[in-house]
């Protein structure tokens, strides 16, 4: 792993702030996906800005039914909470699905969505891959590649997206709450999730030191469901 | 960023720097750089080689501690992250002499061929029962799947697991 500076935040302000000023630099979150990508050198930031400590790990019941999770929320607790269990079983057991007891007691929500693709080729820093080298073409478009995407792909970029979650995040329409230099935003679930089409780097919506808040459904039989409130851009 | 003042953050350089960590119940003073996983730290600074390097990629379980209570994978997680916290390793299990009962179970069960796996089967073990997911084999093979035997030690694992869910049942723990 390359050397890396390390700065922990007691505010959200902060620490968009910090990443914001840089460009080389990254949130970290669980860490799962970041950790590991950082050691294969697939990530490179020079500075990680911890933001664990930040009050962004909620499960909250919201007037209507919904519920928010906060970003920083790990997957083994959204996936045990009473409201979660009880009203939204759907997000529970996708949450179960992934992964294991020990990788979601660390995961967080909004590292979860923010999470990279498995492609073995985008986690092999010496191949091909337009979403980690934009331009540099796709070795999966001709390599081993029976486990890749068949709808949503292009011609630059067939990878699947990793998460269970999302797939359940989508079904209920929910909505990501994130805050940037310029303010917060919400950005529904549709939208949060790009197509890789001419730009695979790009696969969310969030800039540079954006960080997701939390989630909710427009459905109005099933009010705002929760999710995220935390970090999103480059969080993981 | 509107208008409002952000005090900036304080900034550790990637060299190595003073790190106390709170290993075991004790506090353990080190020099680290930011990039130290919170393993390399246990086994290569403090000595504490019980956690074991597998896959060094989040996938064996092979490393698993506990930080404040909860088991996670030591290779992925940054030592200087875990300041403030308190990690446990499987050398902690073993207090004052005594092996914790997990431990008596998987030597009587004969659960382990090579023992690598071994001590973050145990510290996921004794989390699992923790958890309450130890109901039936079924459910401690889900939850234990973390952690990779590929010696397949895995029903010897299961009766060890169960030998310690029914020991604290019969007492009333």
């Amino acid at each position: 792993m390359r050397p890396l500076s390390y700065a922990r935040a007691a505010d959200a302000d902060s620490a968009i702030a910090m990443v914001h000023d840089n460009r080389d630099s990254a949130f970290l979150a669980g860490g799962t996906t970041e950790v590991d990508l950082l050691r294969q050198n697939v990530l490179r930031p020079r500075l990680l800005v911890d933001i664990n400590d930040l009050p962004l790990n909620q499960v909250e019941e919201l007037p209507g039914g919904g519920i928010r999770i906060g970003a920083l929320a790990r997957m083994s607790d959204v996936a045990r909470a009473g409201a979660v269990v009880q009203r939204f079983p759907v997000i529970s057991q996708a949450l179960l699905l992934g992964a294991s007891a020990q990788l979601r007691n660390m995961a967080s929500m909004g590292g979860n969505l923010c999470q990279r693709v498995r492609c073995s080729y985008f986690r092999d820093a010496t191949s091909a891959c337009n979403k980690r080298e934009p331009g540099s073409g796709c070795a999966a478009l001709t390599g081993f590649n029976r486990g890749h995407a068949i709808l949503g792909t292009s011609d630059k970029c067939i990878a699947t997206h990793p998460s269970d979650v999302a797939v359940a995040l989508v079904a209920l329409d929910a909505i990501v709450h994130s805050r940037g230099p310029a303010g917060g935003r919400a950005i529904p679930i549709d939208d949060f999730f790009l197509l890789p089409g001419d730009t695979p780097e790009r696969e969310h919506p969030l800039e540079h030191g954006e960080l997701i808040s939390d989630r909710s459904t427009r459905d109005a039989r099933r009010p705002p469901v929760a999710l995220p409130e935390g970090p999103g851009s480059r969080v993981v | 960023m509107d208008s409002k003042v952000v005090a900036p953050l304080v900034e550790r350089p990637p060299s190595a720097q003073p790190v106390t960590l709170n290993v075991n119940n004790r506090a353990r003073d080190l020099r680290i750089e930011p990039r130290v996983s919170l393993l390399d730290a246990l086994r290569e600074q403090l000595g504490l080689t019980g956690s074991k390097k597998g896959c060094d990629q989040g996938a064996c379980g092979a490393c698993t501690v506990w930080v404040d209570g909860r088991r996670v994978l030591a290779c992925l997680t940054l030592a200087v992250t875990c300041e403030g916290h308190e990690v446990t390793t499987i050398e902690g299990q073993s207090a004052a002499g005594q092996l914790h009962p997990m431990q008596a179970a998987f030597i009587a069960s004969d659960a382990f061929q090579c023992g690598y796996c071994t001590p973050g089967q145990i510290m996921s073990a004794v989390a699992l029962l923790e958890e309450g997911h130890a109901t039936d084999d079924g459910e401690i093979a889900e939850w234990m799947s973390g952690n990779i035997c590929r010696c397949a030690a895995y029903p010897s694992i299961r009766a060890a697991i169960r030998q310690v869910r029914d020991a604290a049942s019969a007492g009333g723990e």
